[in-house]
């Protein structure tokens, strides 16, 4: 994946995000079939997938400098999108070590690590990182070190402590989420954080998703796709900001709907950490335009079947009632009914061109 | 099933694999504990007076406010060994300050009662300003620290004692009125 690196786009106004062939062809579009529920979706992270955002650890595509510079910029507006609680330090630890191994092993280009004992010494070329600290030991960082490595990935990550058979929201750094605030949520068990969502609870799906995470274990991470809808590729789609951003709900047109209506997925990756045995939640978001997502076939009809049917108590969570009828009208002149296949992978090689280039 | 981030409230009945019970409540009319007699709690009782003496002999314990009751207890607990069993009754309010002084003292979840609420006015933090509501019955509040009108979520923070209250752009009010008006 070519990575730009330099920061040009803007993740607030005014936008300015565009996606290169090659970012549309690895989105994880999030529809296996043409009709959408909550379900106990969590499979194996294998470094194989129906698209190439799946294959590796931790993702990096083209928006990476720009996403860890409106990151930046997000926690300097308010720090307490990061926070940790005193007993997650060996959980922080974990989670640099996992980081770092993995990107330097998949990214060698960007990134390197060398390690003697507890010396390590890290580089970091897209954003001009080299630091040299000693592993386990904060004051050689510096940043604490959950900051100091998360800062330098796309997403959000959030550390969970693992006691009395639950999860506990223990720690994390949330500057792109759909909705939820971290600050809010401090502290809370699993079934707690959750309770927002709809329906979800009554299926039986987080019971499950509890048991199973329990027993998540060390170098098995899973993943799943969860997504909602965004107005303008704005990351920072906050509680804390929604008296900025939330009026863009009201702002979709058949004209400006291509462009403003962005899909928004979420590539959740879940990993047990081997010495806190805490447990990272990893939440890396992509955002596609409607425009974009017009240039798979199978895309632009599955996404017009999942809206038009789409839960009524589901749309409403996601914020979605005041457009969804617009993005359907416009999807569907191009949806000719034909059975599509099943799984998220595109039907071509190449996106196509289906409407006229925005203006 | 309901499934709610709020404090698990249930009709409170003296535990027997308690070996103390403390019972504290922001109202004389909060009844005690089912149960009371095979073992008797200690009770404290918020008396909202003055010139209540706290240390009077023994029986009931008169506490001049919630505050002095919290700070009380937040010194007792730090006190407590394991056999301790805490009762409280009371608002919505009280009862969410008691939470967080048992949860800073490590209680576990089994060693903590909370009687269902004897009113709705509940603590409503704004999650644009950190500002903490107090006492707020209605669906909406206009937030103390910077004025928005908040809509109280159905999200409940034990850590903070508090709903979360989020504002709504008034672009938007309009347009979801508008929409529910056209159907
Ligand atoms: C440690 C792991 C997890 C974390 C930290 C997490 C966190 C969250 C948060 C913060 C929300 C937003 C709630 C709100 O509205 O305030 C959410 C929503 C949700 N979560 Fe999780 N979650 C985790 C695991 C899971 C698992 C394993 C499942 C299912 C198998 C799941 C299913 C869902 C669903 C269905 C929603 C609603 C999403 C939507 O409609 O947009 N979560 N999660």
């Amino acid at each position: 994946m070519t990575v730009q690196t330099s920061a040009r786009e803007s993740y607030r106004p005014p936008y300015q995000v565009t996606n290169s062939a090659e970012t549309i062809m690895r989105f994880p579009f999030p529809f296996p079939e043409d009709i959408y529920m909550y379900s106990m979706n969590v499979e194996p992270h294998i470094r194989s997938g129906p698209v190439a955002a799946m294959r590796n650890t931790f993702d990096i595509d083209e928006h990476y400098v720009a996403e860890c510079a409106e990151k930046a910029r997000i926690l300097q507006e308010d720090p307490k999108r990061c926070i940790v609680l005193p007993h997650m330090r060996e959980a922080e630890w974990d989670f640099v070590e996992l980081a770092m191994t993995t990107l330097s092993d998949q990214y060698p280009q960007h990134f390197s690590l060398r390690r003697e004992g507890l010396d390590w010494h890290w580089v970091n070329r897209l954003l001009g990182y080299e630091q040299s600290f000693v592993f386990g030991d904060a004051g050689t960082l510096p940043l604490p070190p959950f900051e100091y490595m998360a800062r330098q990935m796309q997403g959000d990550f959030t550390l969970h402590d693992q006691r009395e058979d639950d999860l506990w929201m223990d720690g994390g750094m949330v500057t792109a989420q759909a909705d939820w605030s971290l600050k809010f949520d401090l502290g809370m068990s699993f079934r707690q954080w959750h309770a927002p969502v709809p329906k979800a609870a009554e299926m039986g799906v987080f019971d499950r998703g509890l048991r199973f995470l329990l027993m998540l274990q060390h170098e098995k991470p899973v993943r799943r796709l969860n997504w909602t809808m965004t107005i303008n590729p704005r990351l920072d789609t906050s509680p804390e900001n929604f008296m900025v951003w939330g009026a863009d709900r009201a702002s979709v047109t058949p004209e400006n709907v291509a462009d403003k209506v962005h899909l928004r997925v979420e590539l959740q990756t879940l990993y047990r950490l081997p010495r806190s045995n805490a447990i990272l939640f990893s939440i890396r978001c992509y955002l596609m335009p409607v425009r974009d997502i017009m240039r798979v076939g199978k895309w632009r009809k599955r996404l017009h079947r999942v809206l038009r049917d789409l839960d009524p108590a589901l749309s409403s969570y996601k914020g979605l009632d005041l457009y969804r009828q617009t993005v359907v009208d416009f999807l569907a002149p191009y949806d000719d009914g034909a059975p599509l296949s099943n799984g998220i992978q595109p039907d071509a090689e190449q996106p196509e061109n289906v409407l006229a280039p925005a203006a | 099933m309901i499934v709610s981030s709020q404090l698990p409230f249930a009709p409170l009945v003296l535990d027997a694999s308690g070996v103390r019970h403390l019972y504290v409540r922001d109202e004389a009319a909060c009844p005690l504990p089912e149960g009371c007699g095979a073992a008797t709690p200690e009770v404290w009782t918020v008396v909202s007076d003055a010139t209540a003496m706290a240390d009077t002999g023994e029986g009931e314990v008169l506490l001049r406010s919630a505050t002095a009751l919290l700070e009380r207890l937040a010194g007792r607990l730090a006190r407590e060994r394991v056999g301790l069993r805490l009762y409280a009754a009371g608002g919505a309010s009280f009862l969410a300050r008691v939470a967080i002084v048992a949860d800073a003292a490590g209680l576990g979840t089994g060693e903590v009662q909370f009687a269902p609420p004897r009113d709705v006015a509940r603590r409503v933090v704004c999650v644009h300003c950190d500002t903490l509501n107090e006492g707020v019955a209605a669906d909406t509040v206009r937030c103390l620290g910077c004025g928005t009108t908040l809509f109280v979520r159905e999200h409940y923070s034990r850590g903070l004692g508090a709903y979360m209250g989020v504002g709504e752009p008034e672009i938007l009010l309009q347009a979801m009125e508008a929409a529910a008006r056209h159907g």
